[in-house]
């Protein structure tokens, strides 16, 4: 077993005025791979680095399979952590790099460079073994990093950001290998990324944060299609989320918002089982779900005028002002658009997600939205 | 505390101490000859030299007689004092000015590319690191009146009509020693620049090349005012290293000629000390120096900060 | 190219190479035939004759022009350096005492090493060189030790007051070491450290440990941090982590700071002078010794100095590339 878990912890820096991490409890279950994702200073790579222990706790506590490990020295905790710089050791070869956490361990030089091998076999970079890492490139020196975490067979891997630096298709592909190797490994993954496409692509859990405190602790799906707050919502998704704050009510079967001048917009049609919310509502709707015709010869949606097109493949986007509001939506297949152009806006209930406008919180709505 | 597979033993008994007890068993172990050596080497015996200024004493271990601010008081009162000082700043400005002209020339010149270029930047270190008394011994063969090379060869090539007298004049040696002092440390100061000189961006000149700036303009209105914190970086340093000034004097000139023409504050805390064996009235003198010194020093590091900076 | 705008370019560049070159010749043969040429008509010319060379070639070619220009100004440079060295110190130790009698000559009519051999008949020389050579290398050792730990402790470690040490290792080091010299004395004597070789290094290392505590911080901040980490995460404990890490990383500065070290105790003066009674002679306040009137012979002074120069100027030769980078960031004196 190999659960890792976070209790009450706060972590502050001395003469900073917010603290790095907000009371925060979370639990990251044993063989998952977990995604921290955030922006940056959300606080995720503290969380590492409280985990490896090069960091202290201001209170709190941190439990490896119930043991407490709070106060234990980095060195004797049984993690692995790949940093986004790789930290290699620059004066030794990739191999004695491999080698050095088996070199402290105490292991003779033999049996030490024979799980090197096996290690360096596992992760396709045999020949590099006795170069030194100034004459290796990023995508060579980031699996060594690896390998240099892989070597110990730890129970729980801390990895930072680790592939931030490489190009995009190596991205890619090093995206399928991390999650082949844990499979294989079987181990506790914690990864830390600010790129939503790693915790999609990699992540059985997603763990979303922000401004030191977690938002959100999901499967990836969930966290895409159900998000508990505005901040999660509009992380996740390509585009920027459309949001816009009013009251709703119920304009014989079609949803209509009531917004600060008086104007309503046609949400489109009632849903079965919707819940009207009360009060205030903060709606957020992702372009992809927005749909947008010429208004020549459309006869439902709202009435809008183009501003700002956009291409972003498959899909050409455009940005329109409606009685006030300014939606970006996407244009059906076929038509096109210019700035200037009158356009209609189509809604989809399904596709809403509303929130609290105060307090930013998800509100149920009951509506159930289909994966779009 | 049992033990988990996940906590492993590794590393000495200190790996097994807490974080933080770790951290300061570490710093303590590590700090403490140096802050030793510190504490019975530098601290008391400055506090001990501050109580010496409240005293009477001549030689150590003789009779100590507590005598208030009477020491202090002697420097309002001592002509000698004022002499120091003023000689003092005789010695520091062309000292600062001087080495910071030439060093800044310097600088320019070995900004460009040109065959020979390291050694010529090497050759700087010759300056710096010759012991001051081999140099005081160089100058003092080079500059002789009977048996120097310089005063004749200076004499023939037409600079003086007749040969300078660098050790005997009153205040001329002073001026000589300030001389030999910028020989030995314009260097320095030329390497400081130079490092400088490798931050300013060549986009900038570049630009300004562009924009038509011929080399005067571009020294002018580019260069200059990038250096200007650096120049004042290098006035300070060289300050203080002037203000410190004592191998020189000691070797060549022993404060003379005549009475005191080329007495600093510190020879002349030196002296007090250790050969007029007023051991409180020169505790005093040196803590004159010591003020003046960290004043400027802390000006230095302030300033040193934003340079870093920038 | 040989364009009308190219060879009047050049026409210039020669000339103002031939108006430096004859305006050098014109004035420097004074030193060897008496007639007048004006030093300020040598200025002049030279001037005249640089800037031609100047905008010549930079009109030949940018910046060509500022690149000789440079390049003459730097060989006046390195001969202002290097003149007073050679000719008294080198050469001046090859020449004969008697020699001296007949004015002053920049080639020796006769040279001889007898100067060298002589010193070592002087005892406070040769024991001065001893002394100066174990106490310097001593101090150096010891005080980059000391200051190795310290410097790891106050850049990596996190204590209570750890901003408080940083700024009192800078005030110390700004200390003259006047302060602290009378009552120094004091303590010695009293302990019996004066006029002892322990008592010299100890005096010495007092000078030298804030500077090189303070230059051992900045090479110990300049190591990037997730490399200690990453040792520590792999099971390192503290002390093999900076074994087997941080220090392979550091040594050029651990080195050069050495050096420094060893320059400053062996140049120092005031300490070495002071300490002293009768059984420590240093090099530096012998030297001072033979500088004055009743013992000076010039040509054994020089030879005398030139062995004092020989350790620090090889030392300086050797970890240029270091000393200067040192330097430049303002590790200064």
């Amino acid at each position: 077993m190999a659960e890792v878990r976070l209790d009450g912890v706060v972590k502050r820096y001395r003469g900073l005025a917010h603290d790095a991490l907000q009371e925060t409890s979370v639990t990251f279950k044993d063989g998952l791979f977990t995604c921290i994702l955030g922006p940056s200073g959300s606080g995720k790579t503290t969380i590492l680095k409280l985990l490896a222990g090069i960091e202290e706790v201001t209170s709190g506590r941190i439990q490896f399979d119930g043991v407490d490990v709070t106060n234990v020295t980095p060195e004797r905790r049984d993690v692995a952590m790949v940093f986004q710089s790789y930290a290699l050791y620059p004066n030794m070869t990739a191999r004695d790099n491999i080698a050095f956490p088996l070199q402290l361990r105490g292991l003779p030089r033999a049996e030490r460079y024979r799980r090197v091998d096996d290690v360096a076999a596992m992760l396709g970079i045999g020949p590099t073994l006795d170069r030194q890492p100034r004459q290796l490139s990023g995508g060579e020196r980031q699996r060594v990093a690896l390998g240099r975490a892989i070597v110990r067979e730890p129970k729980v891997f801390l990895l930072d950001e680790p592939i931030s630096n490489l190009d995009a298709n190596l991205r890619m592909t090093t995206r399928e290998e991390l999650k082949r190797i844990h499979a294989e490994l079987k181990a506790t993954f914690i990864y830390v990324t600010h790129d939503q496409d790693d915790a999609s692509a990699m992540g059985d859990e997603v763990v979303v944060m922000a401004a030191g405190r977690i938002h959100q602790a999901d499967k990836p799906s969930d966290v895409y299609h159900r998000p508990a707050d505005r901040f999660v919502a509009s992380f996740l998704g390509r585009l920027p989320m459309n949001f816009l704050t009013g009251t709703v009510s119920d304009g014989d079967g079609s949803m209509l918002l009531h917004g600060e001048g008086g104007l309503a917009i046609d949400l489109g049609p009632r849903a079965n089982g919707f819940r009207t919310p009360e009060g205030q509502v903060l709606i957020g709707i992702r372009p992809e779900s927005v749909l947008a015709t010429r208004a020549v010869g459309a006869t439902t949606g709202v009435v809008g005028k183009v501003t700002l097109t956009e291409v972003v493949p498959p899909d050409s986007y455009v940005t329109a002002s409606v009685d006030g509001w300014s939606v970006r939506a996407r244009v059906v297949e076929g038509d096109e658009l210019q700035p200037g152009d009158s356009v209609r806006l189509r809604f989809s209930l399904r596709t809403m997600h509303f929130f609290d406008p105060s307090s930013e919180q998800r509100l149920e709505t009951a509506s159930v939205e289909e994966p779009s | 505390m049992t033990e988990s597979p996940m906590v492993v033993r590794r590393g000495s008994w200190l790996s097994r101490l807490p974080i933080r007890r770790e951290n300061l068993a570490y710093a303590g172990i590590f700090l403490a000859p140096t802050f030793l050596l510190v504490l019975a080497l530098i601290i008391y015996p400055l506090l001990f030299s501050v109580s010496l200024t409240f005293t009477r004493a001549s030689t150590l271990g003789a009779e100590r007689s507590w005598v208030g601010l009477d020491n202090w008081a002697r420097l309002l009162e001592d002509p000698l004092f004022r002499q120091s000082l003023v000689q003092t700043v005789m010695y520091v400005v062309p000292a600062c000015i001087l080495a910071v002209i030439i060093g800044l020339g310097v600088a320019l010149v070995l900004n460009q590319d040109f065959p020979g270029r390291m050694l010529v930047r090497a050759s700087l270190l010759i300056p710096w690191a010759l012991p001051p008394v081999v140099v005081a011994a160089m100058f003092q063969w080079f500059l002789d009146g009977r048996r120097g090379l310089l005063a004749p060869w200076l004499v023939q090539l037409g600079v003086t009509d007749t040969p300078v007298a660098f050790f005997t004049g009153v205040p001329g040696t002073l001026y000589t020693l300030v001389g030999i002092h910028v020989w030995k440390t314009f260097p320095l100061i030329a390497l400081i620049f130079l490092v400088s000189l490798q931050y300013l961006p060549r986009e900038t000149i570049h630009a300004a090349q562009i924009d038509g700036a011929n080399g005067w303009r571009r020294f002018r209105y580019v260069t200059f005012p990038f250096l200007l914190p650096t120049i004042g970086v290098a006035l300070i340093i060289q300050l203080l290293v002037t203000i410190q000034l004592f191998d020189l004097i000691f070797a060549l000139t022993g404060g003379g000629p005549g009475a005191y023409s080329t007495y600093n504050l510190y020879f002349y805390a030196f002296k007090t000390s250790f050969e007029h064996t007023n051991l409180s009235y020169g505790a005093v003198l040196a803590y004159v120096v010591t003020a003046i010194i960290v004043i400027f020093g802390l000006l230095l590091t302030r300033g040193g900060r934003s340079l870093r900076l920038s | 190219m040989n364009t009308p705008h190219d060879r009047r370019a050049r026409l210039m560049a020669w000339a103002g190479a031939a108006l430096v070159m004859a305006a050098l010749v014109l004035e420097f043969s004074q030193l060897v035939v008496d007639w007048p040429f004006p030093f300020w008509a040598w200025i002049l010319t030279t001037v005249a004759g640089l800037t031609l060379l100047w905008r010549g070639l930079d009109q030949l070619h940018i910046g060509m022009g500022a690149r000789a220009v440079a390049a003459a100004l730097a060989f006046l440079v390195v001969l202002l350096i290097v003149v007073p060295f050679v000719v008294v110190v080198v050469l001046g130790s090859l020449q004969r005492p008697v020699d001296l009698l007949t004015g002053p000559h920049l080639i020796p009519p006769q040279p001889t090493l007898d100067q060298y051999f002589r010193l070592f008949n002087i005892a406070y020389l040769s024991e001065g060189l001893r002394n100066s050579l174990i106490v310097s290398t001593t101090s150096a050792v010891l005080a980059t030790l000391l200051a190795l730990l310290g410097g790891y402790a106050i850049a990596s470690l996190r204590f209570p007051g750890r901003r408080a040490v940083y700024t009192s290792v800078m005030l110390i080091y700004m200390l003259p070491g006047i302060a602290l010299l009378v009552p120094l004395v004091a303590i010695f004597r009293s302990l019996r450290l004066i006029d002892t070789l322990p008592g010299m290094v100890l005096g010495h290392i007092a000078l030298i440990l804030p500077l090189v505590t303070w230059l051992l911080v900045s090479a110990f901040e300049g190591v990037e941090p997730d490399l200690e980490h990453a040792a520590r995460i792999d099971g390192a404990g503290r002390f093999d982590a900076l074994r087997r890490v941080v220090i392979p990383l550091t040594v050029p500065s651990i080195a050069t700071t050495a050096v420094f070290a060893f320059v400053l105790s062996w140049n120092e003066l005031l300490f070495s002078r002071v300490l002293y009674v009768s059984s420590t002679p240093m090099l530096a306040p012998s030297i001072v010794n033979l500088m004055d009137p009743i013992n000076r012979v010039e040509p054994q002074l020089s030879a005398a100095g030139l062995i004092a120069s020989v350790p620090v100027l090889i030392l300086a030769l050797v970890m240029q590339r270091y000393l200067i980078r040192g330097i430049g960031e303002g590790a200064v004196i």
